[in-house]
Order: structure tokens, then sequence, then C-alpha cells
């Protein structure tokens, strides 16, 4: 019989958040900023805000600027003031904090996802073999 | 011998649980896929779990919990499926990272729901 499944079988993740209008966000670099790096880090997300804010292209909603706190050299949070979390204006946030990995200091987690470190190697590639006809066949050889 | 090919999904709380407890399902599915997507309408897993956890995170309704599904399904069935074309395998486009994806038609749901195991990841 097919099991029924509650919330306690699931693994649940939460986006920090004080109420429905703030959702702060954490940051683990690879290596400390330099007192420069922390303030281009600081700047991107203030020209992020800037860019929605006053383009309204990419959805607005948007209260205020975001707030960024290093609690660390390594270790930095930001906080957004609005009204939802949809809109288009997440890849463009993703596509900078992305350049910023790749061409000044590296992500190494995000809300403690890895997928913006440029050292992390694609766990998709092992896989990809079983798409691989001649794998495929030489696999099911090999274990039959 | 390794059958079967693990497929990861992220979305909030409530889909995860209806998709785990009642299957595919292409209403609701066509509720929530409002906004243009890579292939279309169709439901989209990863072969990388780390990569589903970033989509359940921007999922629509993750402020309210997002979680991650596995789904188990046969190579043969996959393949099966990539044939009839009622699945793809690409690159993710628009997203900060390089990974693959599969894409399943909203027509293959039914096989899907046959076949394949869906499981708390």
């Amino acid at each position: 019989m097919k099991p029924k499944y509650t919330r306690n079988d699931l693994t649940i993740r939460h986006h920090q958040t004080d109420d429905n209008m703030t959702n702060t966000h954490k940051v683990v670099f690879n290596r400390p900023l330099s007192f420069r790096e922390q303030q281009q880090f600081t700047r991107l997300l203030i020209s992020f805000y800037d860019v929605v804010h006053f383009s309204r292209r990419f959805g607005n909603g948007f209260f205020a600027e975001p707030s960024i706190t290093f609690m660390t050299p390594e270790q930095a949070s930001y906080t957004f003031y609005r009204q939802n979390m949809g809109g288009d204006w997440k890849e463009l946030l993703f596509a900078m904090l992305a350049t910023f990995s790749s061409e000044v200091v590296g992500i190494a987690q995000h809300d403690g996802n890895p997928v913006f470190d440029p050292t992390r190697i694609p766990k998709n590639s092992p896989l990809e073999k079983y798409f691989d006809k001649e794998f495929l066949t030489d696999a099911l050889t090999t274990n039959n | 011998m390794k059958e079967r090919l693990k497929l990861y999904h992220g979305t909030d709380v409530d889909s995860a649980l209806d998709i785990l407890n009642n299957g595919l399902n292409t209403e609701k599915l066509l509720v929530l896929q409002t906004q243009p997507v890579q292939l279309g309408t169709g439901w989209y897993s990863a072969f990388d779990a780390d990569v589903a956890w970033f989509f359940a995170s921007i999922a629509p309704r993750a402020i309210l919990g997002y979680t991650v599904i596995e789904m188990s399904l046969h190579i043969a069935k996959l393949e099966h499926l990539l044939a009839a074309e009622l699945a793809l395998q690409n690159t993710i486009a628009n997203v900060p990272f390089i990974a693959k994806q599969v894409w399943f038609s909203v027509n293959s749901f039914e096989f899907l729901n046959e076949h394949a195991e869906f499981r708390p990841y």
C-alpha cells in the first residue's frame, strides 16, 4: 500500500522572515572579504534595488533599500523589504550574485545552498552516463 | 545493477505533499505554472538535489516553507519517455550555475504516476 506522507516526513526549509515583508538571506563566501570587497558586495545589492525599483521592469514591490550586514568578513546577510516573493527580479538578483561569485569572491553558500560556488562540480555529470546508450549497455552487461 | 535513476524536484510544501500522495496532476500544475518556462508547461526535475533546493527556494509559495522530493524511475521507462519526446533532457537556462534538468510533458503524467516512485528527500 502506498504510504500517506505528512509534513513530518519532509525536510522543510524556510526563508528567514520576521513578517511577510522582510526576507533575510545569508551568504557565506569562499574566503574572507577585504573591506573593499565588502563594499563592492553592498553596492551590488543596492544597485540591484535601484534597477528594480526605478526601472519597474522586473516587478516592483520593494519598500526600501536592502540592508546588508557582514557578521564576519566571510559571512553576510541581506534583507529585502517587499510585499511578496514573486517576480522576475529574482533572475536579475541571481545573475548579479553569480557574477560577483565568479569575478570577485566565490559564494560558497546562499541560504545554505552551494549552487553559486564557482568551484563546485555539478553533480549531474555521473548520472548523465545513464543517458549514454553505450554506458548503459556496458553497465547492464557488466552487472549481469 | 543500477536500473533506476533518481531525479529531484523542488517546490513548496503543499505541492510536494500533493505530488507524494496523489501523483502529478495537470490541472494543479497549470494553476501554479503561470509564468513562461524554458521548455514549456510541464514538470521539471534536476539531477542534482542542490539544484532542486535552489528552485524550491524560489517557488511562488516558498515563503510558507519549501522542500525537495525525489522521483525514482526505471531507466528503460525514462528512455521510453525520451524517445517519445514526452521527456527532454537539457541544460537549465537563466540560472547562475551549470546544471541539467529533465522536463516531463503533462502527457507523461499518467505514465509517471504509474511507473515512478515519489519519495521525500
